[in-house]
């Protein structure tokens, strides 16, 4: 369970596109309030922040509906239910959650590649890799053009698999391609300044 | 022979700078002439993903780190793309054709950068004062 202080590698390692679309699950999910227990509960954010099935943003909303439900179900049952330190249990949660609005509110660098899409490149390669061995094994020494965690194209060549991809997609957009099994590059260290003052539109 | 007729910069900004015609190719097609920035503080070429979207570029699952002013780090992906110098006043015999060549796609608007990976296959002969280069 990732505490406040843990969400920048939190949002880092899951992308902030994945936790927004936990928050909108966890609000629309109906939690066991009368047997809660807390170590399921936490198991429940964890997974719901890896999940990749729920499309489109999550409302600010949704997030306070989360932080008032948990709110409400700590302090009416864990105390009762659980001999746990109930006050630090329920800051941890309700916490974890604010973070997550404020960094829903003020997108700051952990958004990689800047894209506000619900689905970005990030996204594409985490699914990747966690079906990284058993692609390897479906398509071996194959190029694969993945869609939305999703194969859409085979190939010899990786412009053949993304041929075969656009193909079956039928609009124009550029394909994440690898050859099945192989590991995603290291990120290249780059001693470019990007997001440079490179043109000035006004001068006083 | 235009082997050394010079360019003029562009005027579009002020000072001017450095452009040339380029057109991104790859499956899906070919963009219209797009006005490109030589930029010899551009480590890679940048390109803005709408238009690699545009022309079905492969997004190569390679990422590359930069660093902004303000310190914060900021990943961005690798595109295989193909690049050709379509300007009119581009000198015979000086290479116009990069296929597939590996470019940052950044999201938003954004202007088309020739960094130093193109930019290593020239000659280029810089006159400020003139507003104009060669290249050869």
């Amino acid at each position: 369970m990732p505490g406040t202080d843990d969400l920048s590698k939190t949002l880092e390692t899951y992308g902030r596109a994945k936790l927004r679309r936990a928050v909108n699950e966890l609000a629309q999910q109906e939690l066991p309030s009368s047997s809660l227990d807390l170590s399921g509960l936490e198991a429940d954010i964890i997974d719901a922040t890896r999940r990749l099935l729920i499309t489109g943003e999550v409302s600010s909303d949704s997030v306070l509906m989360c932080i008032a439900y948990f709110d409400g179900a700590t302090q009416a049952d864990l105390a009762d239910s659980f001999s746990i330190a109930e006050g630090t249990v329920r800051k941890r949660i309700k916490g974890f959650l604010e973070a997550v609005v404020r960094e829903i509110n003020e997108p700051g660098e952990t958004g990689a590649g800047g894209d506000t899409d619900a689905w970005t490149w990030r996204d594409d390669h985490e699914a990747y890799e966690r079906e990284r061995d058993s692609l390897g094994r479906e398509y071996p020494g194959c190029y694969i053009a993945m869609h939305r965690g999703e194969v859409i194209g085979v190939g010899d060549s990786a412009n053949e698999a993304a041929r075969e991809g656009l193909e079956q997609l039928d609009r124009p957009t550029s394909l994440f391609v690898i050859r099945a099994g192989d590991p995603l590059p290291e990120p290249e260290q780059l001693g470019m300044q990007m997001e440079a003052p490179r043109s000035m539109v006004c001068e006083q | 022979m235009r082997a050394m007729s010079p360019i003029c910069y562009s005027q579009s900004e002020f000072p001017p700078f450095p452009g040339l015609r380029v057109e991104l190719e790859h499956l899906l097609g070919v963009t219209d002439p797009l006005l490109a920035k030589i930029d010899t503080g551009a480590t890679r070429t940048v390109v803005p993903a709408a238009l690699l979207d545009q022309v079905g570029a492969i997004r190569t699952g390679r990422v590359v780190s930069c660093r902004s002013y303000d310190g914060r780090k900021r990943e961005w992906p690798l595109y295989e793309v193909t690049l050709h110098v379509t300007d009119d006043r581009w000198p015979d015999g000086v290479r116009r054709l990069f296929k597939n060549t590996l470019a940052l796609g950044v999201a938003g608007p954004a202007e088309v950068l020739l960094g130093r990976d193109i930019l290593a296959a020239w000659h280029l002969h810089l006159d400020g004062p003139r507003s104009r280069y060669r290249v050869e």
